[in-house]
C-alpha cells in the first residue's frame, strides 16, 4: 500500500506537482500494531505538521488514528474495504464497504455454484458482520447454511485444518472464508489437500494476488474474490501502471485492491487540492465532492454523504496463473451505503452484474 | 463474540428491528442550525426517512416511531411541548448540551428512552434510535400485556361471582354451574367474562327491583 501511494506521489510529481508545488510524503511504520498508529499520526501532526495522513489497514488500526487525525482536524485517507457503519467528517474511506462486494458476491455464488454453504473467518469484527449478512442473503434465496466457524486472528495450521477437514467432509457447493492474514493461506492450501480431486470453490472478500501468490497458484485455482481491482483488469491506465510498478519493484510483484485504493486516493486528495489551491483539510473536504478520477478499477469519485467512495464491483476467479479471471462486473460504479443494515436481493438496484464468462459449473457439483 | 455475550432471553424482536431499521419514520424536533443539519445527515446516512422542524407541533403525528427533541433549545427558548408521557405516542430521544439538575428533571419527567448529547457526534446516533425503539416497543407490548390481564382478571372475577349465584339459585353444584354458563355463551357466541357481567348486573336488578 505504502509503495502504491509513493508511486502515485512520484507521478503527480513528474506531472509538475499540485499547482506547482511537489508533494513529498513522509513515511512512518506502525508495524502493524494499532497502538502505534495513534502515537505516530499524533507525531506526523506535531512533529512534521502533516495535513494528510494516507493509510491503515485493519479497522482497528483506523480506530486508533480517529481520534488523534478528530483532534487536530487532519484529513485521513482510508484505503481498506471495512464494515462500515462508520462517518467521521474528517476521514475518506475508498475501500469497499459491503455493499460494493458482499451483495454481489452472495449473488453470485448463489445462482450460479450452489446453496448449501459453509462460512468460515477469523474471529473479529469484520468477518462476523460480513457473515451476517451472507447468512441474510443466503437465507433469503433458500439456501442452506452448513456450518460457521471463527478462529482467533494468530491461529496454527493445526487448527484450520480441522475446520478445513470438517468443512470437506460435508461437502458443501461453496465455502464463504474471510480470514485475514497467514490463515487465508494455511486454509486454502488445507482444502487443497483434502480436495484434490474435487475442489470445493471458495468464495471471500479478502483474498487476493498477493495472498494466492503466497498459497501457490495450485491451490488458489478456481476459487472466487470480489473487488473492486483486479490486477488482471485491461484498462490501458492499468496495464501502464503494473508495468511502472513491476519495473520499480521486481517482475514477480502483484497488484491488489488494497494497492489500488492507496494509489487513486493520492490522485483524488492531490485534485481536490488543486482546485482548493490548498492542502487544509477543509478546503480539500469543500473540493473533493468535484473531483473524480480515472483510476486503474473505472472512474471514483467520493459520495460526500457519507465520505466513502463510488467503486467498481467485480468477481474474480482464479486461475492458474494466480490472476483472476473475471467473471463479473457491475454496469457502473457502486454507490457507497455505508450503513445498509439490511441486505436482500433487492437492496441495490445498481448491482446489476454483467455476467464477461460463462463457465460450467465445478464438476462434484454434478457428481453429488 | 456471540457465545461470550448471550442474552437470557429476548424479549422483544430484536433482529427484526435492527433489519427494518430504515422503515421507521423519524421527527427531528430542533432549531435550525449546524447541530441539526449534522444530525439530518446522520440520519439520512443510516437511511431512515426523517421530517425536521421548529417549533414542536401540538400534537406527534401517528406517523413517526421516533421523536428527537432539542430538549435545551425547548427550555431556553420556553417552547411548549406535549407529551403524553402515559401513552407517548413514538419513542423520545433527548438532545442536551448541559446534565444539569433542571435538563436531568426535564428528562425524567419525559420519561425519554435515550439521550444524545452535544457537540454532536455521528457515532452513537443509530445505537440510541435502536435502543429508544426497543425500549419503547417493549413497554409498549409490557402495557398490552397488562391491559389484557387486567382483563381477564375482571373476567375471571365476574365468572367466579357468576358461578355462585347459579349455583345457589338452582340447587346445582358450582361445577355444573360452569358447564352450564360456558354452554349458553358458546350458543349466544359471547365471550363467556361478558355474559358472566350481564348475569350478575341481572342478579342486581332483580334485586333492586324486590
Amino acid at each position: 500500500m505504502l509503495r502504491a501511494s509513493l508511486l502515485a506521489i512520484d507521478r503527480i510529481n513528474r506531472q509538475g506537482g499540485v499547482n506547482g508545488r511537489l508533494l513529498s510524503p513522509i513515511c512512518v511504520d506502525p508495524q502493524s500494531i494499532a497502538e502505534n498508529y495513534g502515537s505516530l499520526a499524533q507525531k506526523l501532526i506535531i512533529d512534521h505538521g502533516v495535513k494528510l495522513i494516507f493509510g491503515g489497514y485493519t479497522s482497528s488500526s483506523r480506530k486508533a488514528m480517529l481520534p488523534v487525525t478528530g483532534r487536530h482536524n487532519v484529513l485521513l485517507f482510508y484505503p481498506t474495504q471495512y464494515e462500515g457503519f462508520e462517518y467521521a467528517s474528517n476521514v475518506i474511506y475508498t475501500g469497499a464497504a459491503p455493499n460494493q462486494g458482499c451483495l454481489q458476491l452472495a449473488q453470485y455464488m448463489l445462482s450460479n455454484i450452489g446453496k448449501r454453504v459453509w462460512m468460515v473467518g477469523s474471529d473479529y469484527i469484520w468477518p462476523r458482520e460480513i457473515n451476517r449478512i451472507m447468512r441474510d442473503l443466503i437465507v433469503e434465496s433458500n439456501g442452506e447454511v452448513l456450518g460457521e466457524e471463527f478462529r482467533p486472528l494468530e491461529t496454527d495450521e493445526a487448527s484450520l485444518f480441522q475446520v478445513a477437514k470438517l468443512i470437506s467432509e460435508q461437502k458443501p457447493d461453496f465455502v464463504f472464508a474471510n480470514f485475514v492474514g497467514k490463515s487465508i493461506q494455511s486454509f486454502y492450501q488445507a482444502m487443497h489437500e483434502l480436495n484434490a480431486q474435487n475442489p470445493i470453490p471458495i468464495a471471500s472478500l479478502t483474498t487476493t494476488e498477493t495472498e494466492i501468490q503466497a498459497m501457490g497458484f495450485e491451490a488458489g485455482l478456481g476459487h472466487y474474490t470480489a473487488a473492486p481491482y483486479f490486477q488482471s483488469i485491461n484498462t490501458p491506465i492499468n496495464i501502464e501502471l503494473v508495468k511502472e510498478y513491476r519495473s520499480l519493484y521486481g517482475e514477480d510483484q502483484v497488484t491488489n485492491m488494497c494497492w489500488e485504493a492507496a494509489y487513486f486516493q493520492v490522485h483524488l486528495a492531490a485534485k481536490a487540492a488543486e482546485l482548493a489551491n490548498s492542502f487544509q483539510p477543509d478546503a480539500i473536504l469543500e473540493q473533493i465532492a468535484k473531483v473524480q478520477h480515472l483510476a486503474p478499477q473505472g472512474k471514483v469519485r467520493i459520495d460526500t454523504a457519507n465520505n466513502h467512495c463510488y467503486l467498481w464491483s467485480r468477481i474474480g476467479r482464479a486461475n492458474d496463473k494466480g490472476q483472476f479471471d473475471i467473471v463479473a462486473t457491475s454496469k457502473t460504479a457502486l454507490r457507497p451505503d455505508p450503513y445498509l443494515v439490511s441486505y436482500s436481493k433487492s437492496s441495490a438496484s445498481s448491482m446489476q452484474m454483467i455476467e464477461t464468462n460463462t463457465f460450467a459449473s465445478p464438476a462434484d457439483k454434478v457428481s453429488l | 463474540m456471540s457465545k461470550r455475550l448471550t442474552a437470557v432471553q429476548q424479549p422483544f424482536e430484536i433482529s427484526t428491528l435492527v433489519r427494518n431499521l430504515r422503515n421507521h419514520k423519524i421527527l427531528l424536533l430542533m432549531p435550525e442550525g449546524e447541530n441539526r443539519t449534522k444530525m439530518e445527515q446522520q440520519i439520512r446516512r443510516i437511511g431512515c426517512r426523517l421530517q425536521a422542524q421548529w417549533p414542536p407541533p401540538e400534537q406527534i403525528d401517528s406517523v413517526y416511531q421516533v421523536v428527537i427533541l432539542g430538549l435545551t433549545s425547548v427550555i431556553e427558548k420556553d417552547q411548549a411541548f406535549h407529551w403524553d408521557v402515559s401513552n407517548p405516542p413514538a419513542a423520545l430521544v433527548l438532545v442536551v448540551d448541559y446534565e444539569n439538575p433542571l435538563v436531568l428533571q426535564y428528562s425524567l419527567s419525559l420519561n425519554a428512552q435515550a439521550i444524545i448529547a452535544l457537540p454532536f457526534h455521528p457515532m452513537g446516533v443509530l445505537s440510541n434510535l435502536l435502543l429508544s425503539l426497543q425500549e419503547y416497543k417493549q413497554v409498549r407490548s409490557m402495557l398490552k400485556t397488562i391491559r389484557n390481564l387486567e382483563l381477564k382478571l375482571s373476567a375471571s372475577e365476574h365468572i367466579e361471582k357468576a358461578k355462585h349465584h347459579i349455583s345457589q339459585t338452582q340447587g346445582i353444584s358450582l361445577e355444573k354451574a360452569y358447564m352450564a354458563m360456558r354452554k349458553l355463551a358458546m350458543e349466544r357466541r359471547q365471550p363467556i367474562g361478558e355474559m358472566a357481567k350481564e348475569i350478575i348486573a341481572q342478579q342486581r336488578g332483580i334485586q333492586t327491583d324486590k
